[in-house]
């Protein structure tokens, strides 16, 4: 009976640990080594005036997008999310499907009533929505 | 035509329920006709369902647009590969395709055992077509891939496919994938059915060792393939980023890594029954969680879950499984307790109880970074995101724990071993390893790095150690040479030596993921002979030019690449793209970055064109230098040589 | 609905409907002779020696002393001694 205690009571030993681990690696969730980002609407992130690293979700506005002359990687825009928008500032290679209209992720800080945005993402889309009507007009014309 | 497959789904349907009926019905009178109507009958259920799978294929590659799905993942212009592969693009084709794999496997599973397991088939068909009933309820009455074009006019071409998946890596890497994930259903059949009739006899083991053995090297190339297209595609520079599609397929892999170690225990000491059943059944569960957490939409919010019924039926069917293998397992618990038990620490059983523990802890951590967005999103209303960083920085260590214990494996004996043993064992890997530490330490490397570079060190010449043993021992006994000695030992222990290459594969791929730590990243815009640097490397613009071609517009860009003292290294040419690039509505041209990479076995060199201004002449660029990626690749073909190796068939196994 | 799909609609039918009942006009027919038991039995020798031989093969590699060697050693052909009874014992009975 003792050698079988005794791997229960060193399998418990290494689950408890890692337990422990993973509940220590989640807590301490830090700006430099954010494991755990909060998901925000724009209303909560103006309400609290959150200024901790968060991410945000939203339709950019059409027409919002404006590049900056000197730097093509500096872009600032509108974000749009239940009724409210956020103007939000991003330095960085955009990806191919940002563009007006489209649903994208940011992680970042909230400063001085700008999004100061350091990640970008769009809605990974595995195909083309939309309205087949729409493509078949647009595409049978020039075929 | 498509009418064809609709009939053959809705039979195949009813000749599930059919089967179930007959077998039941079997299980009561014991004639053996009944018997045999239910095996054909479950034969009918797959052949249908091949069927159906062929006429999609059929309406895909002649382009009816009259089918929903044909003319929302296919156009005219699809090289006919992507049509192909349009089958397992969207929701409904891939789960038919799922149903597809499993008619192939449950044909297998019937021709093989014919006239084997007595006691186990009937109930091994029961389990198998009821899995198939589930997903022919889903194909018939949730998502259709039969389903007419709703449009009430004539669809002259498709939406097309994403030119993202247009790429021949990222057509196969669901099939292998689901190959891996509906493999796991076999085992699983053949648990349940031991479970229910009480069978204790060690042969369906056996049968079910192979059968793992290949739905994991499936799901190990799915995977790999997965992290190759991220890397070749997507323009990130990295292959693996703990998105919860790629943890959907990495969580049955690992439970199913700790149940081909521990299924030896079992085929040698008929011990840890209990715990084979749990890793059969969780791998099982974990293969259907995974189809539901990339097919059915949970990731993008719980709401969009929340509009289709497939989400919740999924989820119900995994309780389900998981609640009658609960019950089955502890209403069996009497008979699987085995009296044996293991006799100590240093042996070879105990070092895979471990890493069992290991592999299993792995996956909790997983499963939860995982779910706890969607978990916090339906409970608390606010999402609370995991990030790679949570699941690198649980993981980084418990890894490192594997990797050490895939050291100390192969070099503990079965039963026990005794202390003069360890000794002789250990001595010389751990020396290597020190004397690794103390250089490794003196070249400057610290923490994570360190560690894992000492322990790459250890578990390397532990195997070859191992290899340089076994092939000495054979030249002293049959004085073969060394060549003809690792020849004939490999093909006399082919599951053994096997192992230690796939370990092998591991430990390169480690290497790789050590390389990660020291990647360098820099963008920056530069017109035609302007050149930057990037670390080491210089990067000039020679020349930018423009391409019209037979469904983009291409700018390309001659990057010349030169280390410090300008010598010339090699020629880069990333290409900015615009897809649909005739659309008068600039809305739907699709743009779209070609990477280059300079591969190599020091490090890679990446380069993404990120945009352009035409007026102004300038390009811009995102540069990479990713050290030690080549061993991530390498590691992979070691591995899946490893894999092949313990299968190639001999002729005294099974 | 064409007249080849209703053909097809129509042979996919009768076909697996023909085809699963088919069996039950059968005379009663019992499953082939199993060998399980016995098979089982050799399958378990047949495990058994391939320890031994691993055994043999880690002691001369050298990852096993001779103490550890000698001792599993007897375990196992203890083990098999009595598998080899039972498959006596077995074919005997028949």
């Amino acid at each position: 009976m003792a050698s079988k205690n005794k791997f229960l009571f060193a399998i418990i030993g290494v689950v408890a640990v890692v337990v422990f681990w993973i509940y220590w690696v989640s807590v301490s969730s830090s700006a430099d080594n954010p494991t755990l980002v909060r998901y925000l609407s724009i209303e909560e992130l103006k309400d609290q005036n959150q200024t901790s690293r968060v991410k945000l979700g939203g339709i950019v506005k059409d027409g919002s997008i404006v590049i900056s002359d000197s730097d093509l990687l500096d872009v600032t825009f509108l974000l749009e999310q239940g009724g409210e928008t956020l103007p939000v500032r991003y330095y960085g290679t955009r990806p191919d499907l940002f563009k007006d209209g489209v649903e994208v992720i940011l992680e970042g800080r909230y400063e001085d009533g700008i999004f100061i945005a350091d990640q970008l993402q769009t809605k990974c889309a595995s195909r083309y929505e939309g309205d087949l009507r729409e493509e078949n007009n647009s595409q049978s014309g020039e075929l | 035509m498509p009418v064809v497959g609709s009939v053959a789904l809705s039979l195949g349907l009813g000749f599930s329920i059919l089967t179930i009926l007959i077998l039941a019905f079997y299980l009561r009178t014991n004639d053996y006709r009944l018997y045999l109507t239910g095996q054909r009958s479950a034969l009918g259920v797959s052949v249908l369902a091949i069927i159906a799978t062929l006429v999609l294929i059929n309406e895909l590659l002649r382009s009816n647009f009259n089918v929903d799905y044909v003319a929302h993942y296919t156009s005219l212009e699809t090289p006919w590969l992507y049509k192909f592969s349009a089958l397992w693009a969207g929701q409904a084709g891939s789960l038919l395709f799922w149903l597809c794999i499993l008619a192939v496997y449950t044909i297998i599973v019937i021709f093989l055992y014919r006239n084997r397991h007595r006691q186990l088939m009937p109930w091994i068909l029961i389990v198998l077509t009821s899995v198939q009933l589930f997903f022919y309820i889903l194909i018939n009455f949730i998502t259709n891939p039969f389903e007419p074009t709703s449009a009430n006019f004539v669809v002259a071409n498709g939406n097309g496919l994403n030119p993202l998946l247009q790429n021949v890596t990222m057509a196969l890497h669901p099939p292998t994938l689901y190959l891996g994930f509906v493999g796991f259903s076999i085992p699983f059949a053949f648990a349940i059915a031991a479970l229910i009739t009480k069978e204790t006899n060690p042969l369906w083991i056996r049968s079910i060792r192979r059968w793992s053995l290949v739905t994991w090297l499936f799901l190990s190339i799915g995977i790999i393939l997965g992290g190759w297209w991220a890397y070749q595609e997507l323009g990130w520079g990295g292959y693996w980023a703990w998105d919860p599609v790629e943890n959907a397929s990495f969580m049955p892999w690992l439970t199913a890594t700790a149940f081909i170690h521990s299924i030896m225990i079992q085929e040698k000491k008929n011990m840890l029954r209990v715990w084979n059943m749990v890793l059969i059944i969780l791998t099982f569960a974990l293969s259907v969680f995974g189809t539901f957490l990339t097919r059915s939409g949970v990731l993008s919010s719980v709401h969009s879950f929340a509009e289709s019924p497939l989400g919740p039926m999924f989820i119900d069917f995994v309780i389900l499984i998981l609640v009658v293998s609960t019950a089955l397992i502890i209403w069996r618990l009497p008979v699987l307790k085995s009296r044996k038990r293991l006799e100590s620490f240093t042996s070879r059983e105990s070092g895979f109880l471990f890493n069992n523990v290991v592999f299993i802890v792995i996956c909790f951590a997983v499963f939860w970074g995982t779910i706890f967005p969607i978990i916090s999103e339906a409970v608390r209303g606010t999402k609370i995101t995991v990030g790679p960083p949570f699941f690198n920085q649980v993981n980084v260590p418990i890894g490192l724990l594997l990797l050490f214990l895939t050291g100390v494996g192969p070099l503990l004996a079965w039963r026990r071993t005794s202390k003069q043993g360890f000794i002789k064992n250990f001595t010389i890997p751990i020396v290597a390893a020190l004397i690794g530490l103390i250089i490794f330490f003196y070249l400057g490397f610290t923490g994570y790095v360190l560690v894992s570079m000492t322990l790459i060190v250890f578990v390397l010449v532990a195997i070859l150690l191992e290899f340089y043993r076994g092939i000495n021992a054979r030249r002293r006994r049959f004085g073969e040479n060394p060549a003809q000695a690792l020849w004939r030992m490999i093909r006399k222990n082919r599951s053994r030596y096997g192992g230690y290459i796939v370990h092998l594969g591991i430990v390169f791929m480690f290497v790789g993921f050590v390389g990660a730590a020291f990647n360098q990243e820099k963008e920056f815009s530069l017109k035609p002979g302007e050149s930057e640097h990037v670390g080491e490397y210089n990067f000039q613009l020679k020349n930018l030019r423009e391409e019209e071609r037979l469904n983009h517009y291409a700018w390309i860009a001659d990057l010349r690449v030169s280390d410090t003292h300008g010598k010339f290294i090699t020629n880069l040419h990333p290409e900015k793209r615009v897809y649909f690039f005739r659309n008068p509505d600039p809305d739907r041209r699709q743009p779209h970055s070609e990477l280059d990479i300079y591969e190599g076995i020091i490090r890679d060199i990446y380069s993404v064109f990120t945009g352009i201004e035409v007026e102004k002449n300038t390009a811009y660029f995102k540069i990479m230098i990713n050290p030690l990626v080549w061993w991530v690749w390498l590691g992979g073909y070691v591995l899946v040589f490893g894999a092949l190796v313990s299968l190639w068939p001999s002729r005294r196994t099974i | 609905m064409d007249l080849v799909s209703l053909l097809l609609i129509f042979l996919m039918f009768v076909g697996s409907v023909g085809f699963v009942i088919q069996p039950l006009f059968k005379r009663s027919v019992s499953f082939p002779a199993e060998s399980d038991e016995l098979e089982l039995l050799k399958l378990k020798k047949r495990i058994i020696y391939r320890q031994i031989k691993e055994l043999e093969m880690d002691y001369e590699i050298g990852n096993l002393s001779q103490d550890d060697y000698l001792l599993t050693r007897n375990e196992l052909k203890r083990e098999v001694a009595k598998v080899i009874e039972k498959i006596k014992s077995y074919s005997r009975k028949k």
